[in-house]
């Protein structure tokens, strides 16, 4: 990597004065954009929130209710509108009221939404291969990265390759983030090159940092430290010069964004007047609610606020059950509905909160986001009564595990209350004639939607386009 | 420019020796050291069993046969024999890191934390490499970041599990790596032992047995074949005094009692029964005479319920597990996939050795491979495949953050105890607090303030929803700003970098006086100068300080101690 190389990879991180670079260093870039890529809305600046259900999560019972006991238990419910996929009966089916208090209207429950969400019945890691993916590893390499074999993390690609932060944009663009720790998350913010996207431990911990500190240093200082830092880089090999200049490259982020750092809106739980984008944190906390996901989903909407591309954020379930978060081998009858609820109320506040968030490019941030989730893959290995002998399930790469549930919403969603892609009631086997969905497509989707092109890491890939 | 102050004004930390022998060393200006690339080789010697007079050099224009080289040379060390077609073959010869880099390599791989300038004299200075790596497998050290691979390995956690199990088990890591019991030992007590089985339910326990001595995930086939072999196991609900939410580990012996006894038979590797027969048929109370706790077994009943760790052990990625896992934990990246014939070396010197980590452990310290310097010269490239081959220089490691802030304490004078990596959050009962080995405040309750600390950095994980990890990026880079501006203000008049000392003149801005700050500053903490590859950088720094009238040069001390503390330099080893 030569010096000039480094240079300007530091710099396009950044995402400041890149307007500046593009006007003197014009070039044309035709996108190679696939036909069914054509379908999706895509612009640079949409949005993507990816919610990351780490361990597992069985999505079945939750999107995909029409089918046996064995794989959902709890029956399904009425949905909204034409809602075409099965709503299930775990959910609660009422209005969150803590927004009345504020003057503001409830929150609709997933039940009153759901015909703005839809559902891919059968998102599969391993399209045509003889069986699913069964074990964490393998499908963290999978959902981290798009591929297999793992390598940089989704969100990493995206900071690598989204133009506000390889072009420069008008204005301050915060780098994607991953917020949360889990094991299934981590993966998605591994880094592409030098490029590591913001990783935030949770919306408590991101707010325990002193972003005063980073102000303090002054411009001696700075350059004291960039010349002992250069040189730890440039008396290394090319691959230690990249690893190495990931800490380069994230005190650079903490100069060029410390300001962000002092605003109260991000200190979504301790600042209640806090306000960004339309919303005090006050707001925010009664539409999300005050669980952990709910706490980091709010600090998500604020780094979309702040420009961030894409966000995902990690859930862990309900950890406090001890039973694995969303990796139920036991206790599941307990611990799922909380899990399942925690995250109902998140959709169902997304939905509310991102309708009052004006966009800078016009409309709400609901018009120019996706919302989307991911896991390791679903449950099976279960009996009659829909568990195992301990009350949980597995994941062993049958088609219950297998045939994933992804829910995808928000006002880029064309097709809300559609549900593609349908398995058999009893078996949950695909459906003849039914589409399968592969996570990579599914990812390169959200690229399309992102306006990147993924031909160069995932290339022949199409793009999930059933749902806009 | 570079600074008149004279070197040896940093006293007594600029005494090198080159006892590595014969190491060209990098020297006290950090330029003669760097590793020339493959296309430049070297004719120094690699190892200590190889000199340069004996490296083959292949001369301009002529291509030798890898193995006629190797076959001239002399080794001492598997390791460097069955790397040489891939190095010395090729015309290569990496020099050896010079003492300081050496010792603080050794020193946080094998003790933890980073050394100061008076541990260097008392522990590295004068030793060969050999001496060092053997004094430092001798320390308790050792066996303490070593245990910490097996306690993250289990994700031991006494909110799950019994916190005298963990200790148990941690204990048995501890025996494997002072060398008393031998990896298939290990393997056979570990797969059974209450603390992992009070971890696991279910196919978990084939799946995490499978991640601790086979380097890989359980295929879902593997996972339901095997679990059969696990199926007596199970925990109830055992209050301790000082543990309120403890379970003990039980065999239910009536989970394959007649007629079930295929419940516990898999014929995955082989036919194998594992079968406790109720010691009183019939009988179903729980608790009762079928239910035993384990430890009420009978040394004939844990021969049955150990096969499975038995079985583990005997297949042929076993040793290759431990081998490459002892390869990424000294090397920083994948030897043994990117060396096999390495790989095999140390799989047979493992079969030679009966079974010993240590052995193993020792042959990587004690290799070309890990005794090189990381410093190399190579040619700019954006192309990652064209990028020279990580063997071909010494290591570069990033801190673990536990490591990286105890190291930061230490130099500030405020040392402080680990994290307890057998219980990331000490339980409590009627009695108190279980046994753990934080610090205890007035109230008795566990000290959490490194621990807590660490977590922002990916360190002393939770083991629920943390994992370790090496974070750099944004937010690690904050955390780290924010610690380091409070430890350099804590720094008291006794710490290594205690940064107001070296401030002779508080009105003295010449460039002379601040060189030398700064010099002190770095070398309190990396023992040796600023290199003068970094000297432009610095120079820079101190004329903005000399131009900025709020810049005085206290405050230019302790801002190259925040800065060296978060350094390149000292956060790479």
């Amino acid at each position: 990597m030569s010096k000039v190389f480094a240079n300007r990879r530091n710099f396009l991180k950044l995402g400041l004065g890149g307007v500046t670079t593009a006007a003197v260093f014009p070039h044309l870039w035709i996108p190679r954009v696939s036909k069914a890529g054509m379908d999706i809305p895509s612009s640079r600046h949409n949005h993507v929130l990816l919610f990351d259900l780490d361990g597992g999560a069985r999505t079945v019972p939750m999107f995909n209710g029409n089918v046996d006991g064995r794989w959902n238990p709890y029956g399904v419910q009425a949905g909204s509108g034409d809602t075409e996929w099965g709503v299930s009966a775990v959910f609660d089916n009422a209005p969150y009221t803590e927004t009345v208090a504020l003057g503001m209207p409830a929150v609709p429950p997933i039940t009153a939404i759901s015909h703005e969400i839809a559902v891919l019945g059968t998102v599969d890691h391993t399209p045509g291969a003889s069986s699913g993916v069964g074990d964490h590893q393998s499908a963290r390499n999978w959902i981290g990265s798009g591929m297999a074999e793992g390598g940089p993390g989704i969100i990493s690609r995206i900071y690598a390759h989204h133009k506000n932060y390889t072009e420069g944009s008008n204005g301050l663009v915060f780098p994607p983030a991953v917020i949360g720790t889990g094991q299934a998350t981590t993966p998605l913010g591994a880094p592409d090159g030098s490029i590591t996207p913001v990783m935030v431990p949770s919306h408590s911990e991101f707010v325990a940092q002193n972003g005063d500190a980073s102000g303090s240093q002054p411009a001696w200082a700075r350059a004291l430290e960039a010349g002992l830092d250069g040189y730890a880089i440039e008396s290394r090999s090319n691959r230690d010069k990249q690893v190495i200049s990931r800490l380069a490259n994230g005190k650079a982020n903490v100069e060029a964004f410390r300001n962000v750092f002092l605003d109260p809106a991000l200190r979504v739980e301790t600042e209640p007047t806090g306000t960004a984008n339309g919303l005090s944190n006050a707001q925010l906390t009664a539409i999300l609610g005050t669980t952990q996901l709910g706490r980091d989903t709010a600090l998500a909407l604020r780094f979309l606020g702040f420009g961030s591309a894409a966000v995902c954020v990690g859930d862990s379930g309900n950890a406090g059950a001890s039973v694995g978060g969303w990796d139920t081998h036991s206790g599941e009858e307990a611990a799922y509905p909380v899990s399942a609820n925690a995250l109902a109320r998140v959709i169902s506040g997304v939905n509310y909160a991102l309708k009052l968030m004006p966009h800078p490019q016009g409309g709400t941030y609901w018009d120019h986001t996706l919302v989307g989730c991911v896991t390791e893959f679903g449950r099976d290995n279960v009996m009659g009564n829909g568990y195992n002998s301990g009350g949980g399930s597995d994941h062993v790469g049958g088609p219950g595990s297998r045939y994933q549930a992804y829910f995808m919403t928000g006002g880029l969603v064309g097709k809300g209350g559609g549900f593609f892609g349908r398995t058999d009631p009893m078996s949950m086997e695909v459906l003849p004639g039914e589409p399968v969905f592969g996570t990579t497509a599914y990812y390169a989707a959200m690229m399309a939607v992102l306006d990147i092109n993924h031909e160069p890491f995932w290339p022949g890939v199409v793009p999930v386009a059933a749902p806009f | 420019m570079r600074r008149a102050v004279p070197r040896a004004s940093i006293g007594v930390i600029l005494t090198f020796c080159a006892c590595n022998g014969g190491a060209s060393g990098s020297g006290d200006d950090g330029t003669d050291g760097v590793a020339d690339s493959a296309t430049a080789p070297t004719t120094d010697g690699p190892d200590e069993g190889s000199s340069g007079e004996d490296t083959a050099d292949s001369g301009e224009g002529e291509t030798e046969d890898p193995a006629v080289v190797c076959d001239g040379l002399q080794f001492g060390n598997v390791i460097d024999e069955a790397a040489c077609p891939m190095i010395q073959g090729i015309g290569v010869s990496p020099p050896l890191a010079d003492d300081v880099e050496l010792c603080r390599r050794l020193y946080i791989d094998l003790r933890g934390e980073s050394p100061t300038a008076v541990e260097y004299e008392q522990q590295c200075k004068y030793k060969t490499s050999v001496e060092l790596v053997d004094a430092f497998m001798a320390s308790p050290e050792y066996l303490r970041t070593s245990q910490r691979i097996w306690a993250d390995l289990f994700q031991m956690n006494s909110a799950v599990t019994h916190h005298a199990y963990i200790a148990d088990l941690d204990a048995r890591a501890g025996e494997l790596h002072a060398g008393t019991i031998n990896l298939g030992e290990f393997a056979e007590i570990a797969s059974t032992h209450p603390a992992f089985l009070g971890r696991w339910s279910g196919n978990d326990r084939v799946a995490f047995a499978f991640r601790a001595f086979l380097g890989r995930e359980a295929t879902p086939a593997e996972r339901l074949a095997l679990m059969p072999m696990w199926e007596l196991w199970e925990t109830r609900a055992a209050p301790d005094p000082l543990q309120s939410n403890a379970h003990n580990v039980v065999v239910d012996t009536l989970n394959c009692a007649a007629p079930n006894q295929a419940a516990c038979n898999s014929d995955f590797w082989g036919d194998e029964t594992v079968i406790v027969a109720p010691p009183v048929p019939g009988d179903v109370s729980d608790p009762g005479p079928n239910i035993i706790d384990q430890s009420m077994l009978t040394t004939e009943q844990w021969d049955v319920l150990r096969r499975p760790g038995q079985i583990i052990a005997e297949q042929p990625a076993f040793l290759e597990s431990y081998v490459d896992r002892a390869l990424r934990r000294y090397l920083g990246y994948d030897a043994g996939a990117a060396l096999p014939l390495v790989r095999q070396a140390l799989v047979d010197l493992m079969v030679e050795n009966g079974g010993s980590v240590r052995a193993v452990d020792r042959e990587i310290l004690t290799s070309g491979l890990y005794l090189a310097t990381n410093r190399y010269d190579e040619v700019d490239s954006p192309d990652e495949t064209s990028w020279d081959a990580p063997y071909l220089h010494g290591p570069v490691k990033q801190m673990d953050a536990e490591d990286w802030l105890r190291s930061a304490y230490k130099l500030a004078g405020i040392p402080t105890a680990s994290c307890d990596h057998r219980y990331p959050e000490v339980q409590s009962g009627p009695g108190g607090f279980h046994p753990h080995t934080y610090a205890t405040g007035a109230d008795g309750a566990p000290d959490y303030t490194l621990r807590d600390e660490a977590q922002l950095l990916g360190g002393c994980p939770d083991r629920v929803g943390q994992f370790r990890e090496s974070r750099t990026g944004l937010i690690a880079a904050l955390t780290q700003a924010t610690l380091t501006s409070e430890l350099c203000a804590m720094a008291g008049e006794s710490a290594p970098i205690y940064p107001l000392s070296v401030v002779d003149d508080p009105n003295d801005k010449s460039e002379e006086a601040l060189w030398e700050a700064v010099d002190q500053v770095y070398s309190s903490a990396l023992i040796r100068p600023v290199y003068d590859g970094a000297a432009p950088g610095v120079d820079e720094g101190i004329s903005l300080c000399r131009d900025d009238l709020s810049c005085t040069p206290t405050q230019f001390a302790i801002q190259a101690c925040q800065l060296v503390l978060k350094s390149a330099d000292f956060f790479y080893y």
